[in-house]
């Protein structure tokens, strides 16, 4: 395992963009109808919400098997790709990348930086990464003040500048060359001329012409939106081999490619399966895919934001995301099963964590092997107290019920628009218990509440902070703990068995490698992607289920040379 | 020796005489069947339109007063505090505004917004179509943006006091096809945004030169990039376009004569004192023609509290507890739990109390909102009379969740907006309501959103 820490970069330890927890759901309800499952449903924008397909087996709300091609016509039918917006860089992306343009040691400060919205804990959704005068004044700004310290800082000015700024060629060599970075392909001597020309013209004095040069690039569209025409402009196009490196740096790296990445793409590099599998494995090798993946843990996972509920707790709770973020690399990126975090019989902690969960002291590497016994046995991410603490103020039955499936079925429930109007009603001078009960017996309720009440009731002895209380006894609920989606016997007794029974699900990689797209592609999988979604989903069971395995696997699916714009709303 | 290089940082600009062209038209919003028989076009009077959001509904049976004129001695419990009200932490003490306010009581939001706890959806009139929580069509605030904006240059601001970002909870202003509008959740950034450094410059700025040389710079590169693009890129990149003519128009805004550049604000902060800070900044920023439509947003539905201040006594004091919890009086997973050992009856008067207490609360927060718009003096009276100020939340009665009988507050004189009464709208969805508050400010519609607007509001 890498010596070198993740922790998050810039200063505020709570990560590296502000961000909000889990919302809390409420008292969730149903009907018995649940609304369809993806078939019905036009997925143009973001936000499809999923929802278990019919009422019997395990139902995956995922887009495998929801209607389409049959996963066995897969191997013959023609790549196809849903439809993506054009994509504005992320928050994340627009840090990542400017580090390597300015030779940062770090990524610049995310304050400034205009926030992306947030679906589902991810920050990746392209449709919601939309452009304003507040986000461009941003740009504006920040290009500038890291133009003024590039400047300023000789090592660094030397490395980006590669020339003397007194030499009179030095401005369009500069230009060209950290335009290409920018603009992540050559640009046309037009473009040169017209960018050295603005800088003659506007900028004070002649180093700052070099600034001027910095904040155009970076404030510039083909700077800020990942720019994929492909062969053609409207309808399903091949992306060109500029393009297909940056996709492949973006989704491995989160960054834009390099001269030398860009250059080996337009020398033939990526064009054939083998091409691109032998760049993917160099890639996925370095450390810069952990960097950028560590963001895909916290998000899918929903720990980016927690609430410590005190101010001495901000320690501790900073704690909690680095020691999730510690076992996730152990298990991410060696040769493991990436699933088999689910069940560790180990952490990594700091001494005042260890203290806080009533654990041993840690190693010198913070490893805590759990003591036989120890309500955290065999039960790995799922007693994490980043997972597992209140990030706000609802019901943690429901919460950690729907936390549960949403993250690792990728099931989403929402509540009938009659129903959401009467729950007041129905719960009139029902306590804690009573409530419970009705919502798992009122037929109305229980087709979704038995779905998640039984797996939070599984939790019920973790207080708010995460930390097993043996003083809060879930039987009071009398509600068995399972896992109602698993086939039966689905009951479980520990976290433990909670955990042996997820990673016994087949939904469960599934709905990781549906993440993994959305993250890397800036949307949900629809049922166009279903091809993409299982052919990615065997590939990552054949490569034993390594998180390296899952990125290669979606890197190499074929679609992932396409792109296909929306379709364009009349006016 | 070297000149220094001047500030980056923005500032109050002078004046130019030519605006640079954007090169592409402004996006006007989809109205299709809701399109107004007549846009009167603005006239010489300035309107403004101000939209506060606070989470968690009420207890309707404890706001909604009987129609007809508002009682100073007879009004519903929550609503107490339109006559003023004392000093509390940051706030200073209120004057009575309720010759200034209409309540409209019983609108219907239940077609709008199908889920509970969703404020995306609080200032839409449509219902959602891709799902139910991003607004299908403009805000309202969006749609009377481009109708109210005059020569200001800011369209509008859309400020959060939520950190939080998801699209449901932290957003709700939504231009057309369901895009969250920015949103400023800094007042320092909001500060900065408006009135820059501060301090006005005379003559030509060679930090404004530069800028402009820059956008220009920047507009014309992508007007080489929309060339290879494909339609649906193409007007993806509209975005683009329109925000450097929005900045353009931003960077050479002149806060008008007679507009006091305030104090910067403090950085960081809770709902409270950050949305206090916005008010204050936005009033101003209204009086100093910088813009004409606001919304706020206080906070999202789970975050805000009252640690730091004195609601209700003793039993029914509302310490710690969450907005939220406290909405959800007794039979609710999520609520004070601190009531369960008591007599129901005895526990229910207290949580009925503590909601009344923290509806009095976002109450005064409104009347602040009120009083702050009624103290800046214009020509022809004040900032209030030109104005209609919205107080809207995304759920009716806070228990329940039940988006029937939302609580809505409307202050100002806009178009002549009668205020000092309650009009009962019972059963009157939000596309009534809102098509009502557009009439006011001339723009005809007879229907939106599907509702013909509500009769005498």
């Amino acid at each position: 395992m890498s010596s070198r820490s993740l922790r998050t970069f810039g200063a505020p330890a709570a990560g590296i963009l502000l961000a909000t927890g889990l919302a809390s759901a409420g008292l969730l309800g149903c009907s018995d109808t649940l609304p369809t499952g993806v078939d019905g449903v036009a997925t143009g924008s973001g936000g499809t919400t999923n929802v278990p397909g019919g009422s019997g087996g395990a139902g995956t709300g995922s887009v495998v098997g929801a209607g389409g091609t049959a996963p066995e016509d897969c191997a013959t039918a023609t790549a196809d790709t849903g439809a993506t917006v054009l994509r504005r860089l992320s928050a994340l992306e627009y840090q990542l990348t400017t580090q390597d343009l300015l030779a940062l040691p770090e990524p610049p400060d995310p304050a400034d930086i205009p926030l992306d919205n947030e679906r589902l804990g991810f920050r990746t959704f392209a449709e919601y990464q939309t452009m304003s005068a507040d986000n461009l004044r941003a740009y504006l700004d920040k290009a500038g003040a890291l133009a003024t310290a590039l400047l300023a800082d000789a090592a660094r000015r030397d490395t980006v500048i590669g020339c003397a700024t007194a030499e009179p060629t030095c401005l369009a060599d500069f230009v060209a060359r950290f335009g290409k970075l920018a603009y992540r392909r050559p640009l046309e001597q037009l473009e040169v001329d017209a960018i050295t020309g603005a800088a003659a013209e506007f900028a004070i004095d002649a180093d700052d012409q070099f600034a001027f040069v910095i904040e155009a690039l970076l404030s510039s569209s083909q700077f800020l939106y990942r720019v994929e025409v492909g062969n053609q402009p409207d309808g399903l196009s091949q992306l060109t081999q500029h393009e297909l490196a940056s996709k492949l740096s973006f989704a491995l790296w989160g960054r834009g490619p390099s001269a030398e990445q860009l250059d080996a793409a337009a020398a033939g590099a990526l064009d054939t399966a083998e091409g691109l599998r032998t760049a993917a494995t160099t890639m996925l090798a370095d450390e810069r895919s952990q960097i950028f993946f560590q963001q895909f843990f916290r998000q899918w996972l929903g720990y980016q934001t927690l609430k410590p509920p005190n101010a001495e707790d901000v320690a501790v709770f900073a704690d909690m995301q680095v020691e999730t973020d510690r076992v996730l690399q152990e298990f991410a990126w060696g040769s493991s099963a990436v699933l088999g975090a689910l069940s560790a019989n180990h952490t990594y902690v700091s001494p005042e964590l260890a203290t806080y969960y009533g654990l041993p002291a840690p190693a010198a590497d913070g490893r805590v092997d759990f003591p036989p016994g120890n309500p955290r046995e065999n039960s790995g991410l799922l007693t994490h107290a980043s997972l597992l603490s209140a990030k706000s103020d609802g019901d943690l039955i429901a919460i950690r019920g729907n936390w549960l499936l949403r993250t690792f079925l990728c099931e989403e429930i929402e509540i009938p628009a009659a129903l959401a109007d009467t729950i007041g009603e129905l719960l009139v001078g029902l306590d804690r218990v009573g409530i419970v009960e009705a919502r798992n017996t009122r037929s109305d309720c229980a087709n979704c509440h038995s779905t998640i009440d039984p797996i939070g009731i599984g939790f019920g002895s973790f207080d708010r902070t995460g930390i097993f209380n043996p003083e809060e006894d879930p039987s009071i609920f009398g509600i068995a703990a399972a896992l109602p989606l698993a086939p039966e016997p689905n009951t479980f007794d520990s976290v433990a068995g909670l955990s042996t029974l997820l990673a016994s699900l087949p939904a469960v990689p599934v709905c990781l490698a549906e993440r993994a797209f959305l993250y890397v592609n800036g949307r949900e999988p629809e049922n166009v992607d279903h091809c993409a979604v299982s052919g990615i989903t065997e590939d990552f069971s054949a490569a034993g289920q390594t998180f390296p395995g899952l990125l290669q696997a979606v890197v190499e699916d074929p679609a992932f040379r396409l792109r296909r714009p929306p379709e364009v709303v009349p006016p | 020796m070297r000149k220094a290089r001047p500030s980056m940082i923005l500032r109050p600009l002078p004046r130019r005489t030519l605006l640079r062209g954007a090169g592409a038209a402004l996006a006007l919003p989809l109205l299709d069947a809701m399109i107004p028989r007549r846009a009167v076009a603005q006239a010489a009077a300035k309107q403004r339109f101000f939209a506060l959001f606070y989470p968690n509904g009420t207890d309707p049976g404890r706001w909604e007063p009987p129609a007809g004129a508002l009682d100073a001695n007879a009004l519903p419990e929550c609503l107490v505090d339109l006559n003023g009200f004392a000093a509390e932490g940051i706030w200073p003490a209120g004057e009575a505004i309720l010759s200034d306010v209409t309540v409209v009581t019983g609108t219907d939001h239940s077609g709008v917004s199908t889920d509970i706890h969703v404020p995306s959806m609080a200032l839409s009139a449509w219902k959602g179509v891709a799902n139910n929580y991003t607004p299908p069509e403009p805000t309202l605030d969006q749609y009377l943006a481009d109708h109210l904006r005059g020569d200001t240059p800011f369209r509008n601001l859309a400020l959060s006091s939520t950190g939080s970002t998801d699209i449901a909870q932290g957003n709700i202003s939504f231009k057309a096809g369901g895009q969250p509008e920015s949103v400023v959740r800094s007042p320092s950034q909001l500060f900065s945004n408006l009135f820059g450094s501060g301090g006005g410059d005379t003559g030509p700025d060679p930090a404004e030169v530069r800028r402009q040389g820059l956008l220009g710079l920047v507009h014309e590169d992508a007007t080489r990039l929309q060339g290879r693009l494909g339609q649906a890129d193409r007007q993806r990149l509209e975005q683009y376009f329109e925000a450097i003519s929005e900045l353009e128009k931003q960077l050479e805004a002149t806060p008008g004569a007679g507009c006091t550049v305030p104090g910067e604000p403090a950085s960081g902060g809770d709902w409270h004192s950050k949305s206090k800070a916005f008010i204050d900044l936005a009033v101003m920023a209204m009086a100093c023609d910088l813009t004409n439509v606001v919304t706020l947003q206080y906070s999202d539905s789970w975050g805000v509290g009252y640690p730091d201040y004195t609601l209700g006594e003793g039993l029914e004091s509302v310490g710690d507890w969450s907005d939220h919890f406290l909405s959800h009086k007794l039979d609710d997973t999520d609520r004070a739990t601190d009531l369960d050992g008591l007599d129901r009856t005895e526990a229910m008067a207290i949580a009925n109390a503590r909601v009344v207490a923290t509806s009095r609360f976002k109450v005064r927060r409104y009347a602040y909102l009120v009083s702050a718009l009624r103290n800046v003096s214009t020509p022809t009276g004040t900032l209030l009379d030109e104005a209609l100020v919205l107080y809207a939340s995304e759920n009716g009665d806070g228990d329940s969740h039940a988006r029937t009988r939302m609580p809505v507050l409307l202050a100002g004189g806009a178009g002549g907006f009668e205020t000092g009464r309650s009009v009962d709208a019972l059963g009157k969805t939000t596309g009534a309501l809102h098509g009502a508050i557009i009439g006011r400010f001339g723009i005809e519609v007879s229907n939106y959103a599907g509702a013909m607007p509500i009769a005498g509001l």
